[in-house]
């Protein structure tokens, strides 16, 4: 992949981590009043929140497959939660609360949507980054 | 020699204490003890104290206004009298709301198996609410 091609690649990741940061954060008030037992669903989604802003400033200043790898971690967990949640009327677990909704608002898709982008294109990036890692070892010297 | 009742005054005299006792105990039961059917039945749910009415009940109205939740939808009497109170109960797992769409007439966060009142609006008209954790859930409230 091109520099062009990754860095393109890196502001979209990071972008779709930006907007999956910023429904989080609207919708935390929210989701504390429908899932306020344990530990909160207002401080769930905060805590995703930080976990996509921290993960798209990273891959931002390094374009480094770590990086990659972390907002693909970051956008699968918050993924993965919405469509189980979305789905399955999965109980509290402990200190995390029940947080089933079945219904879908313009931001909650919104959101999903962009975490589903972030992952796909979060594994795009850690392969590219892998196999420019493995040829600039492979540089003489 | 054979005993005869004149022999037995304390059988003779727990006989009359019991009558007695009997007597007394037939003629005491309308003493008003009795607790009232239509408040023992009036609040057999949890009420949460927050921004809901406080008061005891009282003797309920024949026809009672009670909003449902259950599966995420809202089951809404048909109407409701201005300024009645409404009786909000929650069956499912998660929180929700009844919120109004316009202004803040009426706000009431009902937590997972929680049953919550407020009073309807004075103004007659048709109220459109949704809960605010999950938008998708609307309805409306009628108020004659």
């Amino acid at each position: 992949m091109s520099r062009a091609g990754e860095l393109t690649l890196r502001v979209a990741v990071a972008a779709a981590l930006a907007v999956d940061c910023i429904v989080h954060l609207e919708l935390a008030d929210a989701i504390q009043l429908a899932a306020p037992g344990g530990i909160g669903g207002g401080a769930l989604f905060r805590g995703q929140a930080i976990a996509a802003g921290v993960a798209a400033v990273l891959l931002l200043l390094t374009g480094r497959r770590f990086a990659y790898i972390l907002a693909g971690l970051v956008a699968l967990s918050a993924f993965g939660a919405v469509l189980l949640y979305s789905f399955v009327a999965v109980p509290a677990i402990g200190p995390i609360p029940s947080m089933y909704d079945p219904t879908w608002s313009d931001k909650k898709l919104i959101s999903a949507v962009a975490e589903g982008l972030a992952l796909l294109l979060a594994a795009i990036g850690s392969l590219a980054t892998r196999r420019r890692t493995v040829s600039s070892r492979s540089r003489p010297r | 020699m054979e005993p005869t009742p004149a022999r037995h005054p304390l059988r003779t005299g727990a006989a009359l204490i019991g009558a007695v006792a009997l007597m007394t105990a037939c003629g005491g039961s309308d003493s008003g003890e009795s607790s009232s059917p239509s408040t023992s039945s009036a609040s057999t749910s949890s009420t949460s104290s927050s921004t809901s009415s406080d008061t005891p009940s009282e003797s309920q109205p024949a026809a009672e206004a009670v909003i449902t939740i259950s599966d995420f939808e809202f089951s809404v009497p048909d109407a409701v009298p201005a300024g009645a109170e409404i009786t909000v109960t929650n069956k499912d797992d998660v929180g929700h709301t009844v919120t109004a769409d316009e202004g803040d007439t009426f706000d009431v966060q009902i937590g997972p198996g929680e049953t919550k009142t407020f009073t309807a609006p004075e103004s007659a008209g048709e109220y459109a609410f949704h809960c605010t954790p999950h938008p998708a859930m609307t309805s409306t409230l009628v108020v004659e």
